[in-house]
């Protein structure tokens, strides 16, 4: 009885009672959409773990075919793209065999990407396509590949030139996906991201817009009480029209995540600077069905909650009982959970505190709101001198809660956009702080020690050779030096400089060079890297490369663009996350000043006109309205933009304190100028929703 | 005089004459008025309720004629409601 | 003479004002008992509590010979599906429900089948002229319908008192006379007593016995027919 009986009710409300539920629709797909995008974060960085086990092969990888093989993979650039070219050759017919490939190739044979394929047709032969000899017999399948525009190639060889070879390895077996990601450390994140950003904004949205509609809805509950409907079947009733509006909601946000995964595939850059498979991007079934449940049944929840005080009397509410005034008590939960990001990022990583803290944030700024109200509407007590801004400031003060609750929704949506535009801004510095010490058009070879002998091609003059001594240290003339890198002498210059020397020596473990030593006559240590300058195009950088991939297969090679490109890359991804996020910011901003805007006029038509006609002029009445928004509004986006601050400046050393770019604080302007802009939609409405003769008196 | 002063009369048209006098002399005479006024309004009230249970009963014809004492009633009745709340006042006016 | 509702000493306050200062009242069975007194004497929320909406501060209310101040929510809704109907001056239809369903209401949150509860409300449009409305909306009617369709639904679950609080305050004289002669007729049909709140003489003339609230107290004359 009761659910076909809520339903009807629900729907038959009038257009009150379908704009609230068009309303929490709205809210709650969006948040469904985003729940499920975030849980797909893991699923996408499992998948990249995995896709990438192939190229981690050693000799030590378990077997998984009969027969061995010789391997040599190698990260290679080119135009600021990695291409991993893979050297090998067969010691057997049934040899392991990387995914995404039907054979192994033999002796001059090439399987290649599809997007490598395209790069090679449309560039000289000597750029790049040299660097994979043979011809092409197949493409390499999705299944190896980490993403659809990745460059990998695979040249087959004969044995004997890959024993001829330095660094050539003899496998087993291919590198299987291994175990999960050490997930604690990401499920905090994850966690934390859910929890912040989207559960809380989405349950303080949906409790407001319950709470909408006042009169009309306690007078309907109020009905129901009086035939003798029990607190439960009016809970109930009242919880099937969120519910309805839930259902939908999260249909709609489940079609709405499958139609925004490729674009998330598009958008997601993991590093590696290329859009990701739209199947990498999947929310488990198991998660995804839990949130399928949990936002409608959080719905009700909230809903249940926030109708509490009326479902009680079947005489509506004839006698409110005035709520205490909010006190102090309120900023502690804040308080604490501020403290509680202090302690974790500098002394210790609770896993429990790394989600309590951030809860306990949200929460305290939702609980500190009404207090922080109460006390700026008594300092514009103080301060007011006319009576437009004092009826605005006893208003307040009379129900702060109300008073911030309009206005919450903005408030927290501020306070995620400035966390998440402060972060940006970190990114953007430490990213633009590496510069390479490369010379123009110089390409460094790291050939790590291979035979003097096979490198006679590259040595001409003008190349820098630099070798590996004893105890890792690099014996290379600093003069010479000089002409190829950026570098002061004596070395080591960065001792004192701080630069990164990322790629002007690669050693083994990729460690700072110990030291360094001047070359003698004895030349016979082994060659470490090869400095060989060009004339600075891309082109003639490019045909070095080919030289050296075909003399030098295992070395990796680097140019002063390439590290420019990788902070690029990086900064690309926040680039590209941040206008959606901020989009979604604003959103909910304006939505959730929408609805209390317009509803508080609606609700208030009766005493607004009444005013209008004991003599209050309309314009007097439109700043009435504007301050009792305003005023709340800027002082809590004040507090979260200020608490939001506060916190990213503790999470990062004082080292890296930055201010967020000119481009935030626009956004955030705008945000805050879009939401005046929308609480100033009700005032033309003003004029004709409070004359006299509009409102219908009893 | 303490017979009849105590004693409601029958609403009739006419009865605001002799129910002001008894009012005013009540209260001249150090009677309790208050009192007085009570009884009145109950004996209007029962009356009333004759009146109404005839005139549920009776044809139109009738009931327009019955209506027509039941308001004039009714409309001594807020008079005798008007003088109790103002009973106070009155008095002392009447005593100077 | 059997009385069905008692209440003895009750006290009331809403906040620092005191509404009921030691009301002792008790409702015959079958009888239409009228309240009477000036605004602000409390006859209302007298009503109230002894209806079991309002609990008093002090003082007990008998039913049937069950305190009906110290049961919790769930048995005095109980109270108010079966044993008490309603009739407001405004306010207890529920908008979005059509007149026929606001009648059934009782019924249907008694847990009774939708199709019985719609039966029994339809033999009670004739009964009170509303045949033609059934199917509309409380806000697409007059007053009067309004106001007998509350009646309805008042009666339908054969409840033993009515409560009625200015059931004709908004209507004009002869609405109100209709609407007053259907309530005390029905109500002796079906042998449920009415405790009428009114400040008007002319519908306190339809019960069987008026009484007066003052200052929070039943003034103890009371006039018996």
């Amino acid at each position: 009885m009761s659910l076909t009986l809520g339903i009807r009710m629900a729907l038959a409300g009038g257009r009150e009672s379908l704009a609230r539920m068009a309303l929490m629709a709205l809210g709650l797909a969006v948040g469904v959409m985003l729940l499920l995008l975030t849980l797909t974060a893991l699923p996408i960085m499992q998948s990249h773990v995995d896709r990438l086990a192939w190229h981690r092969t050693t000799e030590a990888s378990p077997a998984t075919a009969p027969d061995p093989a010789l391997w040599l993979a190698v990260t290679d650039r080119y135009a600021g793209h990695d291409v991993i070219r893979v050297n090998v050759a067969a010691l057997g017919p049934r040899p392991p065999v990387p995914p995404g490939v039907e054979k192994l190739p033999g002796p001059g044979e090439v399987v290649v990407s599809p997007a490598l394929a395209e790069l090679m047709r449309s560039i000289p032969a000597d750029q790049l396509r040299d660097r994979f000899p043979g011809r092409v017999i197949g493409t390499i399948g999705d299944d190896g590949l980490i993403a659809p525009s990745e460059l990998v190639g695979i040249v087959g060889r004969t044995p004997e030139e890959m024993r001829k070879t330095y660094g050539a390895l003899e496998i087993r077996g291919i590198e299987q996906p291994g175990e999960p990601l050490d997930v604690k450390a990401l499920w905090q994140l994850v966690f934390t991201l859910i929890a912040v950003l989207i559960v809380g904004p989405v349950v303080v949205f949906v409790s407001m817009v319950t709470r909408i509609g006042g009169a009309r809805r306690e007078r309907r509950f109020a009905a129901i009480r009086l035939a003798g409907a029990t607190r439960w079947q009016t809970a109930l009733l009242a919880a099937t029209e969120t519910a309805m509006a839930a259902l939908t909601a999260t249909l709609a946000g489940f079609l709405g995540y499958q139609a925004i995964r490729p674009l998330v595939a598009h958008y997601v850059t993991l590093g590696h600077g290329m859009p990701i498979f739209v199947a990498d991007v999947a929310a488990p079934v198991g998660q995804a069905l839990a949130v399928l449940v949990a936002v409608p049944a959080l719905a009700v929840a909230t809903t249940l909650v926030a109708l509490r005080p009326v479902q009680i009397s079947p005489l509506g509410t004839r006698h409110p009982v005035p709520r205490r005034p909010p006190r102090v008590w309120r900023l502690i939960p804040l308080a604490a959970g501020v403290l509680g990001l202090w302690y974790l990022v500098r002394l210790d990583n609770n896993p429990l505190l790394s989600v309590a803290a951030p809860m306990s944030i949200l929460v305290g700024l939702v609980l500190s709101g009404p207090w922080v109200c109460q006390w700026a509407s008594r300092a514009m007590a103080r301060l007011s001198r006319n009576a437009t801004t004092l009826i605005v400031a006893r208003r307040i003060a009379a129900d702060p809660y109300s008073a911030f609750r309009s206005v919450s929704g903005a408030a927290l949506a501020m306070f995620v956009a400035t966390v998440l535009g402060m972060v940006a801004a970190g990114e953007r510095v430490s990213a633009s702080d590496v510069e390479s010490v490369l010379r123009q058009g110089v390409v460094a070879v790291h050939v790590e020690g291979a035979p003097e002998e096979s490198l006679a091609p590259l040595i001409s003059d003008g190349v820098v050779v630099a070798r590996r001594g004893p105890g890792l240290r690099i014996i290379v003339d600093c003069a010479d030096l000089k002409r190829v890198a950026n570098v002061r002498c004596p070395l080591p210059w960065w001792s004192y400089d701080g630069k990164s020397t990322g790629d002007l020596f690669v050693v083994p473990q990729r460690l700072a060079p110990r030291g360094f030593a001047v070359p003698d006559t004895d030349s016979s240590a082994p060659v470490q890297t090869l400095f060989i300058p060009t004339d600075g195009t891309q082109a003639a950088e490019e045909r070095v490369r080919t030289l050296a991939a075909n003399v030098a297969p295992g070395a990796r090679t680097h140019t002063n663009r390439d590290l420019a490109a990788q902070a690029i890359q990086r900064l690309a991804t926040w680039d590209t996350a941040l206008p959606p996020a901020m989009v979604f910011v604003l959103l909910v901003a304006a939505c959730s000043l929408t609805v209390s805007t317009v509803t508080g006029l609606i609700e208030r038509r009766r005493p607004f006109a009444l005013l209008r006609a004991s003599g209050m002029r309309l314009g007097e009445l439109r700043r009435m309205v504007l301050l009792e928004t305003v005023v709340p509004l800027g002082v809590t986006v004040a507090g979260g933009v200020g608490v939001a601050m506060l916190i990213v400046y503790l999470l990062v050393s004082p080292t890296q304190w930055v201010l967020p770019s000119g481009g935030f604080f626009i956004g955030l302007g705008a945000g805050v100028l879009a939401a005046l802009a929308v609480s100033a939609i009700a005032l033309p409405l003003m004029d004709v929703a409070t004359r006299h003769d509009s409102v219908r008196f009893e | 005089m303490e017979r009849w002063l105590p004693e409601p009369e029958d609403p009739q048209p006419q009865l605001q004459t002799a129910l002001f006098t008894k009012v005013v002399l009540a209260l001249l005479s150090g009677r309790p008025a208050d009192e007085f006024l009570d009884e009145q309004r109950l004996r209007h009230l029962a009356v009333m309720h004759e009146l109404t249970t005839a005139r549920r009963a009776a044809p139109l014809r009738d009931s327009m004629l019955l209506d027509y004492q039941l308001f004039h009633i009714e409309a001594d009745l807020r008079w005798i409601d008007h003088a109790s709340s103002r009973l106070d006042v009155f008095s002392a006016e009447i005593r100077l | 003479m059997n009385k069905v509702l008692i209440g003895r000493r009750l006290h009331k306050s809403f906040g620092q004002t005191p509404a009921l200062r030691g009301a002792d009242l008790s409702v015959e069975a079958g009888e239409v008992l009228a309240l009477m007194g000036p605004s602000g004497s409390g006859k209302s929320t007298l009503l109230h509590c002894l209806a079991g909406i309002l609990s008093p501060d002090s003082g007990e209310v008998v039913f049937d010979g069950r305190r009906v101040d110290l049961m919790p929510d769930r048995e005095r809704s109980r109270l108010r599906r079966s044993a008490f109907g309603f009739v407001f001056q405004f306010g207890q239809l529920v908008p979005e429900l059509p007149i026929l369903e606001n009648i059934a209401l009782p019924l249907l949150l008694g847990g009774t089948r939708r199709r019985t509860a719609l039966a029994a409300a339809e033999k009670w449009l004739p009964r009170l002229g509303l045949e033609s409305v059934g199917a509309r909306l409380p806000g697409e009617v007059s007053g009067g319908q309004g106001q007998r369709a509350a009646i309805a639904r008042a009666l339908i679950a054969s409840p033993r008192l009515v409560f009625a609080d200015e059931p004709t305050g908004s209507l004009d004289s002869v609405a109100a006379d209709e609407v007053m002669e259907l309530l005390v007729t029905c109500a002796k049909t079906q042998d449920a007593g009415v405790v009428l709140v009114t400040h008007e003489p002319r519908m306190a003339a339809f019960a069987d016995r008026t009484v007066t609230v003052r200052d929070g107290r039943v003034v103890e004359a009371a006039v018996l027919r």
